[in-house]
């Protein structure tokens, strides 16, 4: 009864109900996202910028992002592209050397975190009782509970650590996201037909989880790991403006906080605290604009409306 | 069951057409269709899914949504045409004049509001504020009319039956008396013995308000039950026209034909037979007589020519070559065999698609 | 609504606080070594000199129990929670943790609470009228830019904010919670009032701008869904005017799952709101946190920690209890 005023003709609100299932519907989702131009738009800058760091690592010296390797708070010139900081560190160096190791910890933190939310949004989602109670109330609460805050006391315990660490560190909290969206649309497609045929074609729960429910949950999966990602960096860099971060490896919270705490704004330094901002900028509406075509691929309500 | 031919009509409808503009061009929903309704008159459409009834009774409360749009017409509610109504007009004459009993009664009431603020909605929009005692007595009086209770007044649609339901948004529609009162498909979503006693209600508040009704039934028999004239559609056109009894015992156009064919009739104790063929894809129909692929007495003439409707005798009309230009098939020499055959085949697989809905 | 459901509300409630209070338990018993020896030990490494350090140590080892088996230093701890005991601060020694943070927790509540009003409602109706068909154009673009906007950090926001409105272009102060020795006077000040929020405004413009955009996006996709809705076409047939079908049919069906995202990003906010007040100087918990951090405070960091929690705690609390007034269904179909 869903579609009682829709009109009873139009070939556009067949697709609607339905996730992307056989070649039909994915030859159309290919199509759609090819001519997306916020997926197209947001994976262009973030692979841009990752290119730009990893290439520009080969070519840059990174004995220039050490402490007094030029000149201290020098402007922008033909020497320093960006100029250097308070301790005479490059800041051009410094940007490349230090945006793809933000982006790993994202990546690291990520993966996690979307690897436990698929395992336990579908166990939770499929079925269902106790098993889901217990998951969605913890998934709940840890969405809840302002993870930097206890990340900061974590870190504050633990200082100096390693990038690498730190990305496990943020994992913990990055679980929590995904689980929630994966357990809902498993909810939700365990209700569909196919997986009552599934069954009743003789296929176990687990080879129904794997085989039918897995690629329909495709986009959403993304979703979540877009989000976790966004959210890990999200994450590190407060943490580092906290001055809690680790130290020894540049990268975008690093720079950012040490201009914070250089007092790079009311020295009018602009050359040390909005790099990195407008990095860590392109990252983040990056994966949006990315999060924002799964949405579309996954809701297709949302898309712009044919004229 | 007659119906007072001579007083004017309250609603005509002159080549009315409804469009919905897709990326692969204009689906034609609703294509040149006229037809009137007189006063106190119950107007059945008949037809399967899809082929524009829902459409055309959204075009006449104009409620049709984009991509579809209006493309031509007139829709005229006691001689002045509607469309031409500026939109405060047009809502101002939404259920003071022109009332819907929507097709899906469940999902139709606001959720988070209760029954007697939605009805109240409606009477206080038109009519203005009311005493909140004297509103309150009103509402409990309409809810009597459909056999309910006024203390569901009170109740969230969430508290209701799925006839209850039905029943409110029967309340709903009477609440104005408005001069006419569009059902689409009012009992689709109920069990077989609630279906019947709604409807009673329906014909017996209708009746009392002295309006007119359009009604679009899923069930034919129903339908035939229930109205004093009947409209066959068929893929965004009307092509049969005629008072309920002649229709259905002797229908003209060879689509009503199979269509009421398809009925199971208890007196013959047989299943009824399909209609060999689907309806028509809209967005790339057939020329001409759209019906004409399915047709058993198609002829070249068919494919070529759109067929006009013709008025068969007083109350009558269809659109049909065979009934308007009778003298081609007797050149054409009888039937076109070959797509009467290439048709039978899809017989009996196409037979389910109007039945079970 | 149901006893059950205010129970399993209540439920939730003292789950949350469990939960963020066994993590503040658990993380610092991870960290290798005496807690507290270490603690005091970095400090005079680093050459600050602690008071009382002797009877500081005593004190914490006799608060945490140190001595006793994990599990009733755990009960103990607990305990002391419930009674808002969080112990001393190191550097402020003898104020106790609660001292400090009663007298920044104001500060924070009061800025959180309005701006996350503002930001809710805000984005609810901005994003509402983006998909509503009499919005007109010029309407939309600026709704979607402000949407656009959602992906920045709130810090990032407030970094820019500082430093080109009040920095380079001097409009606002960029720090302080009032101007430089303002006290307020005997009886009503209103001129103290307007300097505090005069001071707030930037921050406040920070959280405001960078949380709008999230709530434009999810009320825009709940929109999107319920315009589909078979009450709304009938609201529409029932010729109601436009205006009530908006508020009354579309967006008080929409904004329901938006109490509930709400609930959610509390957290979120926060977490992004005492950054916010590091880089204004707002003296917040956020402020209070950072000089903890510096002068590796450990209980006021935990303390603080525990508070903010306490409060996303009461407010979820709240919003789940005005939800079933606003969704009719809820008791009956949770039970």
């Amino acid at each position: 009864m869903t579609t009682a005023f829709l009109p009873e003709t139009g070939p556009e609100t067949a697709p609607t109900e339905e996730p992307a299932i056989g070649t039909r519907g994915l030859r159309a989702s290919v199509r759609y996202w090819l001519g997306n131009w916020k997926l197209s738009l947001g994976l262009a800058m973030i692979i841009g910028l990752t290119g730009f760091s990893i290439l520009g690592s080969y070519m840059v010296d990174f004995d220039l992002t050490k402490v007094a390797a030029g000149d201290f708070n020098a402007r922008p010139s033909e020497k320093y592209l960006l100029g250097t900081d308070n301790v005479g560190r490059d800041v051009w160096a410094l940007i490349i050397h230090g945006i793809h190791p933000s982006l790993k910890v994202g990546l690291i933190a990520g993966v996690l975190g979307t690897a436990v939310g698929v395992v336990l949004g579908v166990v939770g989602g499929y079925y269902g009782g106790n098993t889901d109670a217990v998951i969605s109330t913890m998934a709940d609460i840890f969405l809840t509970i302002p993870s930097l805050l206890i990340l900061v006391v974590l870190a504050s315990y633990i200082r100096t650590t390693t990038l690498e660490f730190t990305a496990l560190v943020i994992a913990i909290f990055a679980w929590a996201g995904p689980t929630r969206l994966i357990r809902s649309q498993t909810l939700s497609l365990r209700e569909r037909a196919f997986v009552p045929l599934a069954k009743l074609s003789g296929q176990s729960d687990f080879e129904i989880a794997i085989k039918q429910i897995m690629p329909n949950l495709l986009p959403y999966i993304m979703a979540g790991f877009v989000g976790a990602v966004s959210g890990a960096i999200l994450a590190l860099v407060g943490i580092q403006i906290l001055g809690l971060g680790p130290l020894f490896t540049p990268n975008l919270g690093m720079i950012l906080q040490a201009a914070y705490e250089g007092a790079a704004i009311f020295r009018g330094m602009w050359w040390w605290w909005v790099p990195p901002t407008v990095a860590l900028m392109i990252i983040f509406i990056s994966l949006f604009l990315i999060s924002l075509a799964l949405d579309e691929l996954a809701n297709p309500r949302l898309r712009e409306r044919a004229k | 069951m007659t119906v007072a031919i001579d007083s004017a009509p309250l609603l005509q409808i002159e080549n009315l057409r409804v469009y919905y503009w897709t990326q692969a061009g204009p689906v034609k929903a609703v294509d040149d269709i006229s037809f009137t309704i007189n006063p106190k008159e119950r107007f059945g459409f008949i037809g399967e899914s899809g082929c524009g009834k829902t459409t055309t009774i959204m075009a006449i409360l104009r409620l049709i949504k984009r991509p579809g749009r209006i493309e031509g017409g007139r829709i005229l509610l006691k001689g002045s045409d509607i469309l031409s109504l500026n939109d405060e007009e047009m809502r101002q004459s939404r259920w003071s004049r022109i009332s819907l009993i929507p097709q899906g009664a469940m999902n139709s009431l606001n959720p988070v509001m209760r029954v007697q603020d939605q009805i109240a909605d409606a009477i206080v929009t038109h009519r203005g504020a009311v005493p909140i005692r004297e509103l309150r007595e009103r509402i409990g009086d309409l809810l009597e009319t459909v056999q309910l209770s006024a203390d569901v007044a009170d109740m969230y649609p969430h508290e209701l039956s799925g006839g209850m339901k039905q029943r409110v948004c029967i309340a709903m529609a009477t609440a104005l008396e408005p001069e006419l009162i569009i059902a689409d498909e009012p009992t689709s979503a109920l069990d077989v013995v609630v279906q019947k006693a709604v409807m009673e209600t329906l014909i017996g508040v209708q009746e009392r308000l002295n309006a007119s009704m359009i009604l679009i039934g899923h069930d034919m028999g129903m339908t035939a039950q229930v109205a004093d004239r009947v409209g066959v559609m068929y893929a965004g056109k009307l092509v049969e026209v005629a008072g309920t009894r002649e229709l259905f015992r002797q229908p003209q156009h060879p689509y009503s034909q199979a269509l009421i064919s398809s009925l199971p009739s208890i007196r013959e104790k047989k299943r009824g037979g399909g209609i060999p063929g689907l309806p028509p894809f809209l967005l790339n129909p057939p020329q001409n007589c759209l019906f004409h692929p399915r047709c058993p007495h198609a002829i070249a003439f068919c494919r070529e020519t759109p067929p006009p409707m013709h008025r068969l005798r007083p109350g009558h009309m269809t659109a049909c070559h065979k009934l308007s230009a009778p003298e081609q098939f007797d050149s054409a020499g009888g039937s076109d065999s070959g797509a009467g055959a290439a048709m039978a085949g899809a017989g009996t697989e196409a037979s389910s698609g109007h039945q079970t809905r | 609504m149901s006893l059950t459901y205010i129970l399993r509300r209540l439920g939730i409630f003292f789950l949350i606080l469990w939960v963020a209070s066994t993590l503040n338990f658990v993380i610092p018993r991870l960290a290798p070594g005496d807690p507290i020896a270490a603690l005091i030990g970095d400090m005079e490494e680093q050459g600050a000199t602690v008071e009382n350090s002797a009877e500081l140590i005593n004190m914490f080892r006799e608060r945490f129990g140190l001595d006793d088996p994990l599990p009733i230093q755990y009960f103990k701890y607990l305990a002391a929670l419930a009674r808002f005991d969080l112990g001393y601060s190191i550097r402020f020694f003898p104020a106790t943790v609660s001292q400090i943070v009663a007298a920044a927790l104001p500060y924070t509540i009061g800025l959180l609470t309005a701006t996350s009003l503002i930001t809710f409602v805000l984005g609810i109706l901005a994003g509402a009228l983006l998909v509503w068909h009499t919005t007109p154009q010029f309407g939309r673009a600026v709704i979607t830019f402000f949407m656009m906007l959602a992906p920045i950090p709130y810090y990032l926001l407030a970094i820019i904010f500082v430093s080109v409105l009040a920095f380079s272009l001097g409009w606002f102060p960029y720090s302080g919670v009032v101007s430089v020795g303002r006290l307020p006077e005997e009886g009503f000040d209103f001129g103290y009032i307007v300097d505090l929020v005069y001071h707030s405004l930037l921050p406040a413009f920070s959280i405001i701008i960078a949380g709008v955009g999230g709530w434009v996006l999810g009320m825009r996709g709940m929109m999107v869904t319920v315009l589909g809705e078979d009450y709304l076409t009938l609201a529409e047939a029932k010729g109601l005017k436009d205006r009530r079908i908006f508020l009354r049919y579309a967006m008080r069906n929409a904004i329901l799952p938006q109490f509930t995202a709400l609930a959610i990003t509390l957290g979120y906010v926060v977490s992004g709101a005492t950054i916010v007040e590091l880089i204004f100087s707002y003296p917040g918990m956020g402020l209070r946190l950072f000089e903890a951090i510096n002068s590796n405070d450990f209980p006021v960091i935990q303390g603080i920690t525990f508070f903010l929690v306490v409060s996303i705690a009461v407010a979820i609390l709240i919003i789940d209890l005005i939800y079933p007034w606003l969704d009719p269904r809820i008791t009956y179909s949770r039970k």
